[in-house]
């Protein structure tokens, strides 16, 4: 089975400055995936590169086994994209613009009209086709973004930053809906600089670094095992509160952190799994009343991230 | 290039421009033309009418109007207003000397804003730079056709009522073929403007530029004819020069200026499509 999308080798300078080098990349089909990278990483060059805004230096992009020709766009209906910052006609009705989007994917013009209204009844916006572009706030127009690349519904779907700007809530409202658009038929494809949402989202991820791949895995496989168990408390321990976890077997060190506020607990996993190891060790925390406000079992994709791209 | 993909942009782009707000400033300057002109044109007529168009000195002082907007030759002019109606005439030669502003007013922004905007995201990925290319400048074109049907349908039916200045089908006729050529003519101010939007990208700028281009050729061709007469050709490189040979009947009268103005429409076209395909959009 042809993965979602392949990139190989995959190169893209402005002037002097390496935006992609030797870019490679493997998207199995029928999940949500994954970019992140530091500013500058280039993630959006990529995406640009994919969906045909920029013709390639050198490489390969195969979009459902079709090879992507320079400087043309993808295979007609095989791709779309939320575009990062793109903005819809301020002065035109949004049904018409979809029903637009759709006529230019190759559909009749009534087949477009029902597919204006079927993605925005999916993102939960059937009010807004009547209405003007101008007249959205930032979560609706990033919401009629989303249902823009549903239009047809292509196999893969690039989201550029989808909740970039947008309020909790919304950003909560939004993961909810990729969630629930995504039944495991296409891919969905998402960068993001939120690495918590990224971890709690996709299956899979791919983290850039200065225009390479630096790692592509899944997330359980990059966060890896747990051999720390991490605790937000409530108020600095002092020395003697902490003995009681020092005390436990399996565990190794006990680190607290001032710059983070973090209290790092390292264990052996062989000698006590970490969902037991994490109930001593709150067991212990209570022991020595220290109040706790959050624990994280393993270290978190942020943490990865910060390791992968600060060695390589 | 895909040839429905041309059409579906065009649509939409005639939708865009129509909601636009330099499509009202143009629809109130239009409206403002129509009435003015169909005033002083139903006046004129009466005038002619009550002189008669045979009369020699009425047809002078007609021509002299005329040869002094348009720079046609006085022989010419006496022609033209021998064979169709006169005030039609006059007509056609208030259209061409109007095309070049209602061009840069209605087509200015062609790509511009989808560049500034990035909407032009929204459609790279669902057709090719040529498509949304040529669409874009289809759209534009119809835009001008349809202005100028409006303008010359609300003037002939003034006249018609308010006098027998059309003349009948024969006016009728006469009001397509101005149609007809001006929308021909509107062909190299939409490649330019194009290519001008493609070159900048903002909107407003791209209508300062074109602005400051047109003061630019003038005066640098004013200023060289004065070292050479020569020179002064610069002043092709906007397409403005020699438009009113366009109203003459004779194939030969208008052959060169219609050459002239094929190859700048290619040159600028061509220019301005390789801009948008090697830009970073």
């Amino acid at each position: 089975m042809n993965p979602a999308l392949r990139v190989r080798n995959l190169s893209k300078s402005y002037g002097s400055i390496k935006a992609l080098e030797g870019m490679d990349l493997d998207v199995r089909a029928g999940q949500i995936f994954g970019v992140v990278g530091p500013n500058g990483a280039g993630k959006t060059t990529l995406f640009s590169v994919i969906s045909g805004f920029l013709p390639a230096d050198s490489g390969e992009v195969e979009i459902t086994g079709q090879t992507l020709r320079r400087g043309s766009p993808p295979p007609r209906g095989s791709l779309s994209i939320l575009p990062q910052d793109a903005l819809f006609v301020a002065e035109l009705n949004l049904g018409l613009q979809l029903r637009h989007y759709g006529e230019l994917q190759g559909l009749s013009p009534a087949k477009a009209a029902s597919e204006a209204k079927r993605v925005l009844d999916i993102v939960g916006l059937p009010e807004v086709h009547e209405r003007k572009a101008k007249s959205l706030s930032h979560g609706m127009h990033k919401r009629v973004g989303i249902a823009q690349a549903f239009i047809g519904s292509p196999p893969v779907v690039i989201l550029d930053e989808p909740t970039a700007g947008l309020d909790p809530h919304a950003a909560r409202e939004i993961r909810a809906l990729l969630r629930e658009i995504q039944t495991g038929k296409g891919t969905v494809i998402v960068s993001s600089h939120n690495l918590a949402e990224v971890e709690d989202l996709c299956h899979e991820v791919a983290i850039m670094a200065h225009g390479k791949l630096v790692r592509q895995d899944s997330i359980a496989s990059v966060v890896g095992s747990a051999t720390v168990i991490v605790f937000r408390l409530g108020r600095v321990p002092v020395a003697a509160e902490l003995e009681p976890l020092r005390a436990l077997p399996f565990v190794s060190e006990v680190l607290w952190s001032p710059g983070e506020e973090r209290l790092r607990v390292d264990f052996d996993p062989e000698q006590q799994p970490p969902g037991p190891a994490a109930r001593d060790m709150l067991g212990a925390l209570i022991e020595a009343g220290l109040p706790f406000v959050e624990v994280q079992v393993g270290k978190s994709l942020e943490d990865r991230f910060l390791e992968e791209t600060a060695v390589k | 290039m895909n040839p429905r993909d041309v059409w579906v942009i065009a649509r939409f782009e005639l939708a865009r421009h129509l909601r636009s707000r330099h499509a009202i400033v143009a629809g109130i300057l239009l409206i403002g033309f129509c009435a003015f002109g169909s005033y002083r044109l139903a006046e004129f007529a009466d005038r002619l009418s009550e002189v008669g168009t045979k009369l020699g000195p009425a047809l002078g002082f007609i021509t002299g109007a005329i040869e002094s907007t348009t720079g046609l030759p006085a022989t010419d002019i006496a022609g033209l207003l021998e064979d169709h109606p006169p005030v039609l005439v006059v007509l056609f030669a208030l259209v061409l000397a109007f095309m070049p502003v209602l061009c840069l007013i209605l087509v200015y922004d062609q790509t511009a804003t989808d560049i500034e905007t990035r909407h032009v995201r929204f459609l790279l990925f669902r057709s090719d730079r040529v498509s949304i290319y040529l669409g874009k400048a289809l759209g534009a074109l119809a835009l001008l056709s349809l202005a100028i049907g409006a303008v010359l349908v609300v003037v002939g039916v003034f006249l018609a009522v308010r006098s027998n200045a059309l003349e009948g089908m024969t006016g009728v006729v006469y009001l397509g073929r101005i149609w007809l050529t001006a929308t021909l003519y509107a062909l190299p101010f939409v490649a330019l403007l194009g290519l001008m939007s493609a070159l900048v990208g903002r909107a407003r700028r791209s209508f300062g530029f074109t602005l400051l281009y047109a003061f630019a050729v003038m005066t640098l061709a004013g200023l060289l004819s004065l070292v050479h007469e020569d020179l002064r050709s610069i002043r092709y490189l906007f397409p403005s020069v020699d438009r009113f040979d366009l109203m003459l009947d004779g194939f030969r009268d208008v052959r060169g200026t219609a050459l002239y103005l094929s190859v700048y429409t290619l040159v600028a076209g061509a220019l301005g499509l390789w801009r948008f395909r090697t830009r970073d959009l």
